[in-house]
């Protein structure tokens, strides 16, 4: 039972911790894409042409890959290449390109002519980013926080499998190495649980804020 | 309270668009004066330039060449930072409202007053005179959604004067609403008018639109202003042959629309190659069958130039006498099609 619940709180540990740096990370680089795009309100094809390609070439990758490649950069900024702590930045790191690209859409999503009106009425571009865009988009936003979230908490138990601790972590062992089904199971269960949860709460405020 | 002096002033405005079929030339050599407190509507068919022209006015679009005055400075050379202190004194219209869907009505008009730094009780103060004003008070917490086209108009026309504009830019705005809304929307633009001084310019490819509101009106076609002046004149004297055959164009538009039988009888429309429309075929026809005809719509002067003229009209009678009608019509060369309606 002990080793549930720690494995549980390690898991949401990392998610939180991993969708928070993502989000960061991420963010802003959709809000750049959106801005630099061709027809972007700070239309700019040389940064527009890097991020796009950047963050195509990142997603590319396997995510195995990725955290493989990425646990050295756990040791530079943790010490350790192991652990609940250690995983969370291949974490972030990985879904930070995933998070550009839904911010992208969402912010895509907002009316071309309720930013034209916001323009015409004499908006500076940083109300335009944080007083029109940002408010618009965000039960869109919510929603692709939620994704992301999911995402996470499905790479975190992959995570397990290469030393990252938490139910992925517990059900590569049960499953695996102790041959105990019933306790694979359990895992399984309460990951299943978690996602369940986090996709309901995200509708449910993501309609809740929508005024549209 | 039309002090009459000179708002706006553009000269030899061009916008142009590169497409797959080459360089358009979406706004051509364009230039008008706009005086204070006057209305002044350009009307044109689709894709005559209408939006490009009226989105240059505020740089929305920045021209390609030319230069817009407005309020006394040259708005095309101005820096980020003026050209958004510039725009503050304009206000925007739009055919689909572009209202803030995730603000409420309050929120909408208080959002320019906040751009310009207005303390709260200023806000809350001006945006109460402003529902009232344009009768929403009791929407004050209401979102877009819950609002009819007409209400959200008034809501844009609010938020549009709630900084005090000298000026209004109206891109189509009537144009998604029914005529009645339309009416009460042109109301209230004059209304502003001559409450608060401010000047308008409209776009609209609605006759009855210019016709209704506007002190003056410019025909715009293919990108060039091709005459302006009061709407009188441009009605009842056109200069140029060109306007003629535009106004009557549009006003086919509007009749095509909504053609009607008036007495029950059967729509036709009626085509006339260029000789047999000298000849009296019409009133022939009246006198020798027992038809009533009435003209519904049709382009004399296309019939005068000797080209191919048409009118629709309605033939009402005995069924026979009525086929009887259309022979008679073809022996003459006068081709005929009946018209579906309703
Ligand atoms: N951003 C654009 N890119 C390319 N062509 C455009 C663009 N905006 C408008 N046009 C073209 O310019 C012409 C005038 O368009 P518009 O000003 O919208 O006309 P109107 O409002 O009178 O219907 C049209 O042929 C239209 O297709
Ligand atoms: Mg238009």
């Amino acid at each position: 039972m002990g080793e549930f619940l720690r494995a549980t709180y390690e898991t949401l540990q990392m998610v939180v911790l991993s969708s928070l740096f993502a989000l960061v990370m991420g963010l802003p680089l959709g809000l750049l894409l959106v801005l630099s795009k061709p027809g972007g309100i700070k239309e700019n094809r040389g940064v527009y042409g890097v991020l796009d390609l950047f963050i195509n070439l990142f997603r590319s990758f396997p995510f195995m890959v990725l955290m493989i490649i990425l646990f050295p950069v756990s040791r530079l900024l943790i010490g350790k290449t192991y652990g609940t702590e250690a995983a969370i930045v291949p974490l972030a790191i990985a879904a930070a390109p995933f998070v550009a690209r839904i911010m992208e859409q969402s912010l895509n999503e907002v009316d071309r002519g309720v930013v034209e009106a916001a323009q015409a009425m004499g908006s500076r571009t940083g109300q335009i980013i944080f007083r029109v865009m940002l408010p618009e988009a965000l039960p869109s936003i919510i929603s692709g926080i939620t994704i992301t979230v999911i995402n996470l908490i499905g790479y975190s138990a992959m995570s397990g499998a290469i030393g990252g601790g938490g139910l992925g972590d517990l059900a590569v062992r049960f499953g695996l190495h102790r041959r105990q089904p019933r306790d694979l199971w359990i895992t399984v269960l309460i990951l299943i649980a978690i996602v369940q949860i986090v996709q309901f709460a995200g509708n449910r405020l993501s309609r809740a804020i929508d005024k549209r | 309270m039309k002090s009459g002096g000179i708002l706006l002033t553009t000269k030899n405005v061009t916008k142009r668009f590169e497409t797959d079929d080459g360089l358009l030339h979406a706004v051509n050599d364009v230039s008008f004066d706009v005086r204070q407190g006057e209305i002044f509507g350009f009307i044109g068919l689709s894709g005559a330039g209408k939006s490009t022209l009226v989105r240059c006015l505020n740089l929305l679009e920045r021209p390609d060449e030319g230069t817009i005055y407005f309020d006394g400075q040259d708005i095309t050379t101005l820096s980020e930072k003026d050209l958004s202190l510039a725009r503050r004194k304009m206000g925007m219209i739009f055919q689909h409202f572009n209202l803030f869907y995730q603000k409420n009505v309050f929120e909408n008009i208080a959002y320019p007053l906040r751009l310009n730094g207005h303390t709260k009780e200023e806000i809350d103060a001006r945006v109460m005179e402003l529902l009232d004003y344009v009768d929403l008070a009791d929407k004050k917490t209401a979102y877009p959604s819950e609002l009819s086209g007409g209400q959200k108009q008034r809501v844009a026309i609010a938020r549009a004067l709630s900084t005090n504009p000298k000026l209004i830019l109206s891109d189509e705005g009537t144009s998604a609403l029914d005529p009645e809304t339309t009416r009460s929307i042109l109301q209230l633009l004059r209304r502003s008018v001559n409450e608060f001084g401010v000047t308008v310019i409209l776009i609209t490819h609605q006759m009855e639109v210019a016709k209704s509101i506007c002190d003056r009106i410019g025909v715009l076609e293919d990108g060039r202003l091709i005459e302006e002046g009061p709407v009188e004149q441009l009605f009842v004297s056109p200069k140029q042959a060109r306007t003629i055959r535009f106004i009557q164009s549009l006003e086919e538009e509007i009749e095509e629309d909504d053609l009607e039988a008036l007495s029950g009888g059967r729509l036709f429309r009626l085509t006339f190659p260029g000789d047999s429309s000298r000849k009296p075929i019409l009133s022939d026809l009246i006198r020798r069958f027992p038809v009533d005809v009435n003209f519904l719509a049709g382009n004399i002067n296309v019939v005068r130039s000797g080209k191919v003229g048409y009118l629709t009209v309605e033939i009402s009678g005995e069924p026979e006498e009525i086929e009887n009608s259309l022979a008679f019509l073809t022996k003459n060369g006068v081709n005929h099609e009946e018209v579906k309606y309703g």
